[in-house]
């Protein structure tokens, strides 16, 4: 008997102060299923017939990383996608050949994205690729030069030529092939068209008069030659793979006990009662959920905007944009233009609900790519969580999606959340992704 | 003889109204239930991918049994949410391959409600189909 006392008097509060190991029942082992499974391959590009050929993956990891590509010569992709930050910049908004108004997403997992940009304008990786080349923040370059540029710089033609055959011919006529040429981007008419919109300058009028000077055979040969190069940058990034972070090893622990890597220890258990959080009353599963910790789609989480500020209105400009985008799915420079092939394109709905709306970013890496949202307002994991507890104010367009609930979190309860967002950094790529190749 | 005329004039009007927008039965299915009993017949679903498949892209086939499918209007939101689709679904309808949902995507986990406007032979129906879609 005394001895049943000097343990429940020593013993047992020695006992609980090791922390309790939160269990994970059923219906969060289904969720984390959801969060884990992580690709080894992106999925399929149909319209990109080069996207997983390894001679195009090198030609694009040399496009990526030459600030050639801008007229400047100072900016590359790998200027605002560093890869050594995350495959992002570090900054609130991107500063290239002047200063953006958005936030550069990290690259890592990008060919999982079903959209891409903030505002989903482009519908694959390859006419992503081609947006910050003619965008005047970003490279403020021209189609006709970046083309030129490739032709001219013997490495890069016999890649190019290797690939796709002849560049065109006759680049070196200034006449024929005007510096600088590139056509007006097609402007939304839509309700809610972004009038301020930096992608759609109303000077460069030169540009869009000396693209108008070309014949239409000179116009598509440029615009295929752009597109291929853009199928070769996206056959690179397809590369960026996730690598699994300490989650994924807890995850392993809780489904698969004694799988290889499977590691119950790998992330705190502060950040394991964060990850129940994050999945039960926190409700970020909602959106954040797949491997990517995104769904892949757009929604007003309603930021304020303050009133001198200039604000965007995100997806509603990205549907009309994408629509029409001649280097879309179901464009003449696709490898697979058809119906079938296109679901995503075809039953595209545009309606009051995309207003405000942005992409669900994706979560994997979040300790490297600070700061967060479309326009890097947030500088800390910490102020992100706060954000969604607190939910202050109303967006200047749309409304704030229901989904969002102002979960009351304690301090405590914070802080594991914001530590299981912290478990989600993997190791980074092997070195020779990270520079541009030999 | 006026009066005759505005009493033929109701008769009328009722009639067409009858014909033109009679009151539809509403109908709530079973929770993941994929038929309901009409007045006369059933009405099912059936997806291309078994089960809804969480945010990916997919068909759903209506198939009326023991009367005829003349009408279909899909709608489908999630009522907690107050969130509607992200996608704008096709209807289709072919002699062999019967009516078609093309173009839905549950994009969200939790409970949905697919909402169908069905006409047949003899009726007109509003059906709440409740749905499930990711894990539990
Ligand atoms: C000046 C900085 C800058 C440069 C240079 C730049 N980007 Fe970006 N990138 C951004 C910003 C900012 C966004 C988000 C823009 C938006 O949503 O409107 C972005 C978005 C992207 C996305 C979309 C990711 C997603 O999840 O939606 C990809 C992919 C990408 N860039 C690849 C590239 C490639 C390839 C290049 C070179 C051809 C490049 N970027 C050059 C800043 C830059
Ligand atoms: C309704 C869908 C939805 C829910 C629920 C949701 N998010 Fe988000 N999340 C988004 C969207 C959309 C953005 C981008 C918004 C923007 O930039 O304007 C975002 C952005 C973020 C970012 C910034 C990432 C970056 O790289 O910029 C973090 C971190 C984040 N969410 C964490 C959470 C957490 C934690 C929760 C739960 C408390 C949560 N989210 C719940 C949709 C959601």
């Amino acid at each position: 008997m005394w001895l049943s006392l000097a343990f429940a008097l020593f013993v047992a509060p020695m006992q609980a102060q090791e922390e309790e190991r939160p269990y994970f029942d059923q219906r969060e082992q289904a969720l984390l299923r959801l969060l884990t499974k992580l690709p080894q391959t992106p999925p399929p590009s149909p319209s990109n017939r080069f996207a997983d050929d390894p001679r195009a993956a090198r030609f694009g990891q040399i496009l990526f990383f030459d600030p050639g590509l801008s007229p400047s010569g100072t900016v590359s992709c790998a200027t605002c996608h560093d890869p050594e930050k995350g495959w992002s910049d570090g900054r609130p908004t991107s500063l290239g050949v002047s200063l953006g108004r958005r936030n550069a997403p990290t690259l890592l997992g990008a060919a999982e994205q079903r959209w891409f940009f903030w505002d989903g304008r482009a519908d694959s990786l390859w006419s992503q690729a081609l947006g910050p080349v003619e965008n005047p923040v970003e490279m403020a370059g021209s189609r006709t030069d970046m083309v030129r540029y490739v032709a001219e710089t013997p490495d890069l033609r016999k890649a190019y030529e290797e690939l796709f055959g002849a560049m065109p011919e006759g680049l070196d006529d200034r006449k024929r092939f005007p510096d600088g040429a590139r056509p007006r981007p097609p402007a939304p008419t839509g309700m809610f068209h972004d009038v301020s919109d930096l992608s759609m300058p109303t000077e460069g009028l030169p540009a869009y008069k000396a693209w108008a000077s070309m014949s239409a055979e000179d116009q598509e040969a440029i615009n295929q030659a752009f597109a291929y190069c853009g199928k070769a940058i996206a056959a690179f990034e397809r590369k960026l793979v996730i690598q699994p972070a300490p989650f994924d090893r807890f995850a392993a622990s809780v489904l698969t006990p004694g799988a290889e890597g499977a590691d119950k220890d790998a992330i705190s258990i502060a950040a394991q009662r964060g990850l129940e959080l994050f999945m039960g009353k926190a409700s970020c599963h909602n959106c954040h959920f797949t491997p990517l910790m995104s769904d892949r789609e757009f929604h007003n989480v309603g930021h304020e905007v303050g009133v001198d500020e200039d604000f965007d209105h995100g997806r509603p400009d990205g549907i009309q944009k994408l629509r029409l985008d001649p280097f879309n799915g179901m464009g003449p420079y696709s490898d697979a233009p058809d119906l079938e092939t296109n679901v995503k394109l075809r039953y595209l709905f545009y309606d009051s609900h995309t207003y405000g709306a942005y992409k669900t970013p994706t979560l994997r890496n979040l300790g490297r790519t600070a700061p967060y949202m479309h326009d890097g307002r947030f500088d800390t994991i910490e102020e992100v969580v706060f954000f969604y507890q607190q939910l202050p104010g109303q967006p200047p367009i749309g409304h704030r999606e229901e989904t969002l609930t102002r979960p009351r979190m304690t301090l405590q309860e914070r802080k594991d959340l914001a530590a299981f967002l912290r478990t989600l950094d993997s190791p980074p790529l092997p070195e020779e992704l990270r520079r541009a190749p030999d | 003889m006026p009066r005759f005329l505005s009493c033929a004039a109701l008769v009328l009007a009722c009639g067409a109204c009858q014909l033109i927008a009679p009151e539809p039965v509403i109908i709530r299915g079973a929770p993941d239930g994929p038929a309901v009993t009409l007045t006369q017949g059933t009405l099912r679903y059936q997806s291309s991918v078994e089960p809804f498949p969480l945010n990916e892209y997919c068909s759903i086939q209506f198939v009326a049994e023991g009367t005829e499918l003349i009408a279909l209007e899909f709608d489908a939101d999630m009522p907690a949410h107050k969130h509607g689709m992200i996608t704008k679904p096709e209807i289709t309808w072919s002699e062999d391959k019967g009516w078609w949902v093309h173009g839905m995507n549950f994009h969200m986990p939790g409970a949905w409600v697919m909402s169908v406007n069905a006409q047949t032979t003899e009726g007109w129906y509003q059906i709440d189909f409740p749905v499930h879609i990711g894990p539990r």
